[in-house]
């Protein structure tokens, strides 16, 4: 069984291969896309089936027995993790097959949509940390690559920024590895685990804390924490909306899970100070939404919206109770589907009115009323309004604070989905009720209305993790005991060594 | 099951609402006010259920882990809202279907309406406190929508978007409430919830239910939202903004009254509060001159009544709660009706401008009397009734509490008057020849209403026996007897009184509106906080984001660094400088190689010379590693820095020749730059020695040759032992090449051959 672990690997790897060779043909190569996709989204639910039997899924690759090899390991959060990337993916493809967007067109789009694929499905498999390094970085080159497709100048400036302060973090990463190896000798996740437990009780764990920190400061770079976000409104807005939606789905999310790994499994216990990350989540989850509040141009308050929902998650990890944890997983996914389908709506509704800049925009509710309401389901489930998936993931965060009596961090939670539900009003109003600054803009979607397609199927997904939550619900909540309890992740990865 | 019923239709019919309205035009509105009054008739029979001590429930898990079970009760006192809710959402269903005429909104709107008609049914007859929630938040949801329903009117859009974000704070404050709650005491049905005034966080449950109670119900300092709503087309105003919605948080106020009324800031709490609002509406009546704006104030005034009542908390003051609730919708509700079929007729609702509507519109203002009278509180309607409990009860408090009741008491009289007389008797205007009475489905409805307010008036034992005092036995207070006729008492006087000097306050109301002094406006203070906090906000996001990357390399290394120190002070990570004694001269060189060409990098002012610094800097590196016995990689670093050296210079000689400032040293910059080293130093000199073994990197010697068989353990590691890693960096240049294709433009065509879709 052990082969279906280098699938999610592989698949993206094929398909982008493929996708290359057929760049002269882009039907075929829009084919191919589909195909692999699917493919990767049909793997997605055999691993969760699996590890739901199983618990954890292992591949040692190569054979080399860990920790001297590279290990491949699933747990609940890898599955979950790979299912939602799979369907957002999934989602977006579908889209940009039925956009008539330059971007549809360019040959490079489909396989650098796959490798990047194919970076995040290593990160969430990985059991190696330099592994995890090497996924960062096939990331980062392909969503760098995706972001300046069009070759606008706006767009290199965002890219530019972008680049710059992710390699900035991955120099730090690798800082981090190079002080963590010298000290431990291991590069095994797992590994390291063990011999940082058996660090605590010699009370030698002081390095190995420091390589901690600088993982720490690294991750939250890519998850787009503060003090540390910069990279994300500055480049957000400024590719085709599919890119857009695929990079909320997937970029932040590999660095958020990145730190559920290093706080859970790599440095368990106080290695990486608790009030230091609450603290952090809080302040991401404020400042990003008034930074959301205040800006006037579609995809810039949903970039900032992404920061503050970060938030949100971090403070789930911070908490770290088998609930908190299970709630933080929870809002992953639910932000995935509800921020990339707000993106699609967005690039949708602004291909429709001509622009994404608010004062520019109008009339979509009348002419458009079904985009309206899969707009508002969207809209409503990031405000955390039920009975959508947004309700579900702030209940139990909420619930979480509660239960750990955190009630500055239950206060913040709270006054920052007031300032979410206005910012995404204020969007509403503006696209979607006010009349278009122009009257004789002709409003129709023409072709484009075959994008309601895509668009509805994520309404959808958001409509069915909020009423039918409950199973998932219970599958993060195993996922959360399982972080909690590293025993049984180590003892797949080393086997009998131990 | 017929508990399910009352959700079923309505949402199957909401569902259905736009097509039906495709294939029925207004027909459609009038066959949902029949399923409406069907819902009812369900209601009724649940009450006798109930009213035997067995109230119907249902329940099935949806999120079991969270608390979250959808669970209904059908209690008396929910189905006594339910019964209010479905009676009077019969009626404007049928008034819709002629007041929208053939708007082609009118399928949405009846849509909407339905779903706000299920969330509403939700709220009251949740017996799980999530779920109440649940409902709640889909009672603002709708009622935003259907604020906004005329969207071209940016008053709509500021009154939709005022209300959603009042009630939002309502909302999430329950949230914070139910989650208290259900922690506190492991029970999330209301049904078995114990009291609680005694648990330490009984205070911040009251509190958070205080607010979300009062932005709902539209209570001081909240009361703004409601006037502003008023946006909305007339049925959705009696319905939500009177009759049903606005009542939520009253209900909620009494449902908890058995778990937190003994608290000791119950009663003060909720009765200051419902003052503070009485006496907002005495003074926003006499300045208020549009027919629905008047009833919209006096509504936050009975709201004030209800809570206030609830906040006395004796069981005759709950008793006369009901009643008074029961009196209100059955008034307000045609009234707001009335005012919709002036509007419609002559469009228009200012009472400066109307007159003499009696005789072109008999019938209408025959239901505008009916209610008006009950709203005046004149006997023998069911309003005189709820009056006199209520003077009653007030009383019972404090003497001052009811001069402010009879002073309110005098003020809806006023608003009655104006409603009613001017508009029916008042001096002809120009807008009479437009006049018209309204057609049966929309009068049907404010009479009837109305009618039950006089029949419930005339046969108050038969309330009492069925609907007021199971309701109240239900919320676990005594029933308290009612009677129209009391005898000569003080309440009798007080409320003849307060009939008089309404009647003195109408006729002199010119008088008034010159004393009464000019409030400040909720919605402007509301509006300056929101603004306060936004700038606050835009401030802070345009220092943050500043859009300069120096400045957000500058802030992430500081920071890094900062937190570095802060744990290396924390943490015991001993720095050994015994370990870097032995320094070679071969070592010094490469060291004083690399910080010589380095600095010249810094400091050139031209590409080539800045280049080959960069080179220098990469031979430096190159001779540590020979130092340190590593040819391979020696070998490796010195074949890379030429490459690059030679690819930088062959890129460079197609751009402009550069020519840089001259170099300034910034303080600012030159710590950066320093703290970087620093902290890479004392990293550096933390990682010297190893404590947890070479065991990974012995074995790969071991093994390299034995298993892997390459006798180059570097290979064979790249290769084999850790090929995936390598499979990695080699799809990263793939990437990269296929970037630098995009970027230059070589993969910008592709020839297709038909026309992309």
């Amino acid at each position: 069984m052990s082969n279906l672990l280098t699938l999610p690997l592989l698949v993206p790897l094929i398909s982008a291969t493929f996708g290359i060779l057929a760049r002269q043909h882009a039907n075929v190569q829009r084919w191919i896309s589909l195909a692999g996709i699917s493919v990767y989204l049909a793997i997605g639910f055999i691993l969760i089936s699996h590890v739901l039997d199983q618990s954890y899924l292992t591949a040692q690759v190569g054979g080399w027995q860990a920790p001297y090899g590279i290990t491949l390991v699933a747990d609940l959060l890898s599955a979950i993790m790979i299912l939602f990337t799979g369907l957002i993916v999934f989602s977006v493809l579908l889209y940009s097959l039925m956009t008539s967007k330059p971007c549809g067109f360019s040959p490079a789009f489909h396989p650098l949509v796959h490798f990047l694929l194919m970076g995040a499905s290593g990160a969430f498999l990985t059991g190696d940390i330099f592994n995890l390094y090497v996924c960062f970085e096939i990331m980062l080159m392909s969503s760098f690559a995706l972001m300046t497709l069009e070759g606008k100048a706006e767009q290199t400036e965002g890219a530019v920024k972008y680049v710059v302060l992710n390699l900035l973090s991955s120099a730090i990463f690798l800082a981090g590895l190079g002080l963590l190896y010298a000290k431990v000798g291991s590069l095994n996740m797992a590994d390291i685990s063990v011999i940082s437990q058996q660090a605590v009780a010699d009370e030698k764990v002081g390095p190995i804390r420091l390589a901690g920190l600088l993982f720490f400061v690294s991750f939250s770079v890519k998850a787009g924490m503060f003090p540390f976000f910069f990279w994300l409104p500055a480049s957000y807005h400024t590719p085709s909306p599919p890119v857009s939606a695929l990079f909320s789905g997937i970029l932040t999310k590999v660095g958020v899970y990145a730190l559920i790994r290093l706080h859970t499994l790599v440095m368990p216990g106080e290695v990486l100070g608790y009030k230091l990350l609450l603290t952090m989540g809080v302040a991401t989850m404020l400042i990003g939404v008034f930074g959301a509040a205040s800006q006037m141009h579609i995809r810039r308050i949903l970039s900032f919206h992404i920061i503050s929902q970060i938030g949100y998650i971090v403070v789930g990890i911070a908490i770290k109770t088998p609930l908190a944890l299970a709630s933080a997983i929870f809002f992953i996914g639910h932000n995935i589907i509800s921020k990339g389908n707000l993106f699609l709506v967005a690039g949708l509704a602004s291909d429709i009115v001509g622009s994404e800049k608010l004062h520019k925009t109008g009339g979509m509710w009348k002419a458009w009323p079904q985009l309206g309401i899969i707009y508002l389901i969207s809209a409503f489930s990031l405000a955390g309004f039920p009975p959508l998936s947004g309700f579900v993931a702030k209940f139990s965060i909420v619930w979480a604070t509660v239960e750990s009596q955190l009630w500055w961090v239950m206060a913040a939670a709270i006054f920052t989905g007031l300032f979410t539900l206005y910012s995404m009003m204020k969007i509403w109003v503006e696209v979607f009720w006010k009349d278009h600054p122009d009257p004789d803009r002709d409003l129709t979607l023409g072709k484009n209305s075959r994008r309601l397609m895509p668009v509805s199927l994520l309404a959808g997904i958001i409509i069915f993790l909020g009423l039918g939550g409950g199973p998932l619900f219970d599958i993060c909540l195993r996922a959360g005991e399982q972080l909690v309890n590293p025993a049984g992740y180590i003892q797949a990865v080393l086997g009998e060594i131990t | 099951m017929s508990i399910a019923l009352l959700f079923i239709i309505p949402i199957v019919l909401s569902v259905a609402s736009p097509f039906g309205f495709r294939l029925l035009g207004k027909n459609w509105s009038k066959l949902v006010s029949f399923f409406i009054l069907i819902m009812a008739g369900l209601v009724i029979l649940l009450l006798d259920l109930a009213s035997i001590g067995s109230p119907q429930t249902l329940s099935f898990d949806w999120i079991p882990r969270l608390g979250l079970s959808v669970t209904l009760r059908a209690d008396s006192f929910g189905l006594f809202m339910a019964l209010i809710i479905t009676v009077i959402g019969a009626g404007v269903f049928s008034y819709t279907s002629e007041y929208m005429g053939d708007d082609p909104r009118t399928g949405t709107i009846t849509g909407w309406l339905l779903l706000f008609m299920a969330s509403m049914l939700g709220v009251v007859l949740a017996d799980n406190i999530v779920l109440l929630f649940v409902s709640w938040e889909l009672t603002s949801i709708s009622s935003y929508i259907l604020i906004g329903t005329n969207n071209h009117d940016p008053k709509a859009r500021a009154g939709a978007k005022t209300a959603l974000l009042v009630t939002s704070i309502g909302g999430l404050s329950l949230l914070g409430a139910i989650v208290l709650l259900g922690v506190a005491t492991g029970v999330w049905n209301l049904s078995e919830m114990p009291a609680i005034h005694n648990h330490p966080w009984a205070a911040s449950i009251f509190i958070l239910v205080c607010l979300a109670a009062f932005s709902k119900s539209a209570q001081w300092p909240f009361c703004f939202w409601l006037p502003g709503a008023m946006a909305a087309p007339t049925p959705i105003s009696a319905y939500l903004h009177s009759a049903t919605m606005v009542k939520a948080g009253v209900f909620l106020l009494a449902r908890m009254h058995p778990i937190l009324s003994e608290h000791a800031a119950w009663t003060p709490v909720l009765v200051f509060f419902s003052a503070a609002s009485m006496i907002v509406v005495i003074i926003s009546i006499p300045k208020a001159t549009d027919l629905k704006s008047l009833l919209a104030h006096s509504t936050v005034g009975a709201l004030a009544l209800m809570v206030c009542l609830i906040g006395i908390g004796t069981p005759y003051a709950l008793n006369a709660m009901t009643v008074f609730l029961l009196a209100h919708a059955c008034y307000k509700a045609p009234l707001f009706l009335v005012a919709g079929s002036i509007d419609h007729a002559v469009h228009n609702r200012d009472i400066n401008a109307l007159g003499g509507l009696a005789k072109k519109m008999p019938y209408t203002m025959l239901s505008a009397c009916i209610a008006g009278i009950s709203m005046a509180g004149i006997p023998p309607m069911l309003g005189f009734a709820a009056k006199e409990m209520i003077l009653e009860a007030g009383l019972s408090y404090a003497p001052w509490l009811i001069t402010l009741i009879t002073i309110l008491a005098t003020a809806f009289v006023m608003v009655a008057c104006c409603v009613v007389l001017i508009p029916a008797f008042g001096k002809n205007s120009c807008l009479v020849e437009k006049a018209h009475e309204s057609p049966w489905s929309m009068l049907a409805p404010m009479l009837l209403i109305g009618i039950i307010g006089l029949a419930c008036g005339l046969r108050l034992e038969m309330i009492e026996n069925h609907l007021v005092s199971p309701a109240v036995i239900s919320l676990g207070v005594k029933p308290a007897g009612l009677g129209l006729w009391h005898g000569f008492t003080l309440y009798l006087a007080l409320s003849s009184l307060a009939v008089l000097a309404g009647w003195l306050a109408y006729t002199q109301r010119q008088a008034l509106y010159k004393i009464i002094p000019v409030l400040p406006s909720g919605a402007v203070i509301h509006e300056v906080i929101w603004n306060t906090v936004l700038s606050f906000g835009r401030s802070l996001t345009q220092i943050i984001q500043n859009g300069s990357l120096t400045s957000y390399l500058g802030t992430t290394i500081i920071v890094t660094c900062a937190l570095i120190f802060y744990a290396w002070v924390q943490v015991d990570a001993p720095v050994r400088p015994s370990l870097v004694q032995k320094i070679t001269l071969a070592e010094l060189s490469a060291g004083l190689l690399i910080m010589a060409s380095s600095l010249a990098t810094a400091f050139a002012r031209k590409r080539l010379p800045a280049i080959a610094g960069l080179g220098a800097m990469g031979m430096g590196m190159t001779l540590f590693f020979i130092v340190s016995q590593a040819p391979d990689l020696a070998l490796t670093q010195f074949l890379v820095e030429i490459l690059s050296v030679v690819l930088l210079v062959v890129a460079f000689r197609h751009l402009p020749d550069f020519v840089g400032e001259p170099i300034k040293i910034q303080s600012g910059r030159l710590i950066i730059s320093a703290l970087t080293g620093l902290t890479m130093m004392v990293l550096t000199l933390v990682a010297l020695s190893t404590e947890y073994g070479d065991r990974v990197s012995l074995w790969y010697g071991l093994n390299a040759l034995r298993q892997g068989h390459g006798a180059n353990v570097v290979n064979v590691i790249l290769v084999d032992f850790r090929a995936l890693d390598t499979l990695g960096e080699i799809t990263v240049l793939s990437i990269a090449a296929l970037g630098v294709g995009v970027l230059m433009g070589g993969l910008k065509q592709i020839k297709t051959k038909k026309e992309p879709t």
